[in-house]
């Protein structure tokens, strides 16, 4: 599951942020919280739109820099999550 | 925990709830005052908020100044856009200011939310951070003043009234001094104290010793409008205002500039996005009514375009385009 799905939710997190970063490309491993654009509303919408779009929970022990410093870490950290939670349910 | 002494804070705008925050998270119980109920929860909700991401965004592991290093090396390419909320991000905490490791509810519970000024008897300082209006000012001074302990200081936090002017309202004026506090408060390390005319050495020593308390260091400059920090700034921006009214520049190149060759994490265009065109230009009114010297005027482009609803990112358009949120 975590193969098929990990290029697009790369390029959904590449999309929410080039969206909320006014048009700043940031790259795959460009930590986040260098760029001078994180505050606490970025990121409350960042964890809203990953719980949203993927369908998972944040819990206040994930929110630690190295689950949301970058779209590489992020995605890492989306697929950690649906591996948790949706391995039952895999055949 | 040490028993704290409760701060009081009036005023529960953007700055005043951070303030509260900040005191909370050192274990200060908080009495946070507002004639708005809605202002009231608007700042618990931000509180908690804040409170919830305060330790990624205070950066765990990094340690002060690693951060800032790092992005003062950094060359970030704004393609036409600049950062909107960039203010969390160029100031790495690092500080004492607590909260690691205690739950939300708990730093919450330290906070009495109120529209009763009654409480703030039993404060030993008073933060001030009502609008930026003299009038305004004076009428909460005139209450808290026969309402406040007789050892408890005032705090005027404010970036251009005087605070000899505001001591000079209350029967108190050697327990007067000024505390401008940056935003966002929780992470900045470092608090601008104004020396008022009557300001006493004993409230700066208390200041400065409350203030270290939650982590910050205190700067004691006297009391001359727009102090250091928003003098300077003020006509910096101004003067990059002038450079992009002169087609001497484009905006992003102008930001470009001071953050590739001085290590500003910001630009001048980005701060003023960030600050509000209408806040800069009342700060720059205000220095030039004050100091009577042309220096200070306004770019005729910065007055255009607070006249034309360009405020930077609170209206979404300034000298960038942000998206709306």
């Amino acid at each position: 599951m975590t193969d098929t799905s990990q290029p697009q939710a790369r390029e959904s997190i590449r999309e929410f942020l080039g969206r909320h970063l006014s048009g700043y490309d940031i790259g795959d491993d460009e930590n986040l919280f260098e760029t001078g654009y994180v505050n606490s509303l970025f990121l409350l919408q960042l964890v809203v739109f990953v719980e949203e779009t993927f369908g998972l929970e944040v819990e206040d022990g994930d929110l630690r820099r190295e689950n949301f410093c970058s779209v590489s870490a992020l995605t890492g950290f989306v697929a950690g999550k649906q591996a948790a939670a949706g391995a039952p349910p895999q055949p | 925990m040490v028993n704290r002494p409760v701060i009081g804070v009036v005023g529960a705008g953007v700055i005043g709830s951070q303030v509260a925050q900040t005191f909370a998270q050192a274990g200060h119980p908080v009495v946070l005052v507002d004639v708005h109920d809605e202002a009231l929860e608007r700042a618990r909700r931000s509180i908690s908020r804040d409170l919830r991401f305060h330790r990624m965004l205070a950066g765990g592991s990094t340690g002060p100044g690693a951060a800032t290093k790092t992005q003062a090396a950094k060359t970030p390419a704004a393609k036409g856009a600049a950062p909107g909320a960039a203010a969390a991000g160029n100031a790495p905490a690092g500080n004492a200011a607590g909260g690691e490791g205690e739950s939300r509810a708990a730093v919450l519970e330290r906070i009495t939310f109120t529209r009763d000024l009654a409480p703030l008897a039993e404060a030993e300082l008073v933060v001030e951070n009502v609008v930026e209006d003299w009038e305004v000012k004076r009428g909460v001074y005139e209450k808290l003043d026969p309402l406040c302990a007789d050892g408890c200081l005032f705090a005027v936090n404010t970036s251009v009234i005087p605070i000899t002017r505001v001591a000079a309202a209350t029967g108190r004026a050697d327990r007067v001094l000024g505390m401008h506090f940056m935003n966002p408060v929780p992470l900045k390390p470092m608090v601008e104290v104004v020396r008022g005319h009557h300001t006493s050495p004993g409230t700066l020593d208390r200041a400065r010793e409350l203030l270290a308390g939650i982590g910050k260091e205190a700067v004691v400059v006297a009391d001359a409008a727009g102090f250091v920090s928003n003098r300077v700034l003020m006509l910096t921006v101004n003067e990059a205002v002038f450079t992009v009214h002169e087609n001497v520049s484009a905006a992003e190149d102008v930001d470009r500039l001071f953050k590739g060759c001085f290590g500003h994490p910001m630009g001048p265009l980005e701060t003023a996005d960030l600050i509000g065109l209408d806040t800069v230009l009342l700060s720059l009114d205000g220095l030039y009514a004050e100091f009577a010297d042309s220096k200070y005027r306004p770019c005729p482009l910065l007055r255009r375009m607070v006249d034309a609803g360009l405020l930077g990112r609170k209206s979404g358009q300034g000298f960038y385009t942000y998206p709306q949120i």
